[in-house]
């Protein structure tokens, strides 16, 4: 992992006519230590920040021993490969996985597993509906893609679901995908992540909620305290047995509810219900005879057993 | 200062066409090797390169583009790197090995000059999909660039005996020798807000490949914001 040098060693002069370059000065208390060690700011255990595409260890500055522009050193260029009506001057090395549209693509090829609900990617999701007989409920209009027969339907909340959702804020607008073939489920290329209920529950934000099997029964909650806009925050709670597929905006970080677990109410995303939720704020007198407050006094607290855990979104809707 | 910007520099060039990270493409060009790139979506360039945006050759190809101004299309010439990014959509570079491609309007980023292509309507339910659905049919050997918001997925066709259908707001690009028919779904519960969301869809039967993004926002970014 830390083969490359690392970028804060004094760099050695191209050419290499230089001996091997003397370890490093070692930082202030940090004596006898490798050349390796990761500066501040690397987070130890990542890559360092060197050649993150795979590339050579650079030079000062990264850039290679000039060359012409787009002229590779002789012998780098594949002889035979030269499609027709190209001339010499741009390297024409073929992709590693061959040429071809197919092979192109193979990277992208669908992955077909007997499960019912398969991550394509990370921001794609397949149901099979031959899986189980149950249909599903998702999002209107977060389809992209089926294969089959497939009816797209309108799913009602209800008189009293509209009006709770109305007045909670936690209204879904959904569809019902019924029939035989395989829906694949996308929204605005936001990360999807298929949580797998079996007999217990997760707090999502409606929003959040891209996608669930049908046999999941759902109910608005509620969530007290002081300080919050509005007097209390809502939540839907998802409790059964089946899936529901939940988007956050980019990668989120799971954490485990420990005594100390806080969050903010704008960016958690889901909470196994197990968990309590307490609001914990930061009263401070001062707040209100200075300008200018951090904006972060108001949080959620999570206490729950080992093993609860939250879901937290970088992006703070 | 520059030591945690050091891996973003550039890597060695090993073709035409590369990318750089995931959603930044980058080409080697030559003379004589001319390039047609979406209009505007140069972020950088080294060396000598010259654009021309709606050359004659191209107003004639895509005479039939007739959303909005004209062909959103330029010619790129000249000695260099360029660097091409569509407001941070994924990159999908494709080699093409005398292989034909349809792509659709907006999801096309570049293409080598010597390629064959044409600009052509999609049948159906061109009407229904809102922009016009507005293609580039690309054939030949050569390399392709094509963006996508999200990862894109790319589904055979021929698979199963049903059709596939797509959102035409997800469609990327699909074999053009893929039979495509309009589907309605439109249900009449739909006028008294009782709908699905999902009206229409395009139907793909036959041999093929269909390259779908995971996002229905298909506007054009490039032609938007410029």
């Amino acid at each position: 992992m830390h083969a490359a040098p690392t970028m804060a060693a004094p760099l050695a002069p191209h050419g290499g006519m230089v001996p091997p370059p003397a370890p490093a000065p070692a930082p202030f208390g940090q004596p006898g230590q490798p050349p390796q060690q990761p500066q501040f700011g690397q987070v130890p255990g990542q890559a360092p920040p060197a050649a993150p595409y795979g590339q050579q260890p650079p030079g000062p500055y990264g850039q290679q021993a000039p060359a012409p522009y787009g002229q590779q050193p002789p012998g780098m260029q594949p002889p035979g490969t030269q499609p027709p009506g190209m001339s010499q001057g741009v390297p024409q090395g073929l992709p590693q996985a061959g040429a071809g549209l197919q092979a192109a693509l193979q990277l992208y090829k669908e992955t077909p597993t007997g499960q019912r609900w398969t991550p394509q990617n990370q921001k794609l999701m397949r149901v099979d509906l031959t899986m189980g007989d149950t249909p599903v409920l998702a999002r209107q209009g977060s389809m992209v893609m089926y294969q089959g027969k497939v009816d797209f339907g309108y799913k009602g909340a209800g008189f009293a679901g509209r009006i709770v959702g109305n007045a909670t804020g936690q209204e879904m607008q959904l569809m019902r995908c019924t029939g035989r073939g395989q829906i694949f489920f996308a929204e605005d290329a936001s990360h999807l992540h298929a949580i797998e209920l079996q007999g217990d529950g997760i707090c999502v934000s409606a929003e959040n909620v891209l996608a669930f099997d049908e046999t999941l029964q759902y109910e608005v909650r509620r969530i007290e305290g002081h300080g919050i806009p509005g007097g209390a925050l809502f939540t839907m709670q998802f409790q059964g047995t089946g899936t529901v597929v939940v988007k956050t905006h980019g990668v989120p970080v799971v954490l485990p509810v420990t005594p100390t677990t806080f969050a903010d109410c704008n960016a958690v995303v889901a909470w196994s219900s197990a968990s309590q939720v307490i609001i914990s704020s930061q009263v401070r007198l001062r707040r209100n005879a200075y300008p200018g407050h951090s904006g972060e006094t108001v949080n959620l607290q999570f206490r729950g057993a080992p093993g609860n855990f939250i879901v937290v979104q970088p992006y703070e809707v | 200062m520059n030591q945690q910007l050091t891996g973003y520099a550039p890597t060695p060039v090993t073709a035409r066409m590369e990318n750089h990270g995931s959603t930044m493409l980058r080409v080697a060009m030559a003379t004589g090797q001319d390039l047609y790139a979406r209009t505007g979506s140069m972020v950088a360039y080294e060396g000598f390169i010259q654009y021309e945006p709606n050359p004659p050759a191209v107003r004639q190809i895509a005479s039939q583009w007739i959303t909005g101004e004209g062909a959103p299309i330029m010619k790129c010439s000249g000695d260099g790197l360029l660097y091409l990014a569509d407001y941070g959509a994924d990159v999908v570079v494709i080699n093409l090995n005398n292989d034909s491609l349809s792509v659709n309007g907006t999801n096309v980023l570049a293409f080598d000059g010597h390629l064959t292509w044409g600009v052509e309507r999609v049948k159906g339910l061109a009407k229904f999909a809102g922009q016009g659905l507005w293609n580039v049919c690309i054939s030949g050997t050569g390399w392709v660039a094509i963006t996508s918001r999200g990862t894109p997925i790319v589904v055979d066709c021929g698979r199963g005996e049903d059709e596939t259908y797509v959102d035409p707001d997800a469609l990327v690009a699909w074999s053009p020798n893929l039979k495509v028919k309009g589907k309605r779904s439109f249900k009449a519960s739909s006028l008294i807000g009782r709908g699905s969301g999902e009206a229409y869809q395009m139907a793909f039967s036959g041999q093929g490949i269909v390259v779908v993004q995971p996002s229905e926002d298909s506007t054009d970014r490039l032609r938007v914001r410029n």
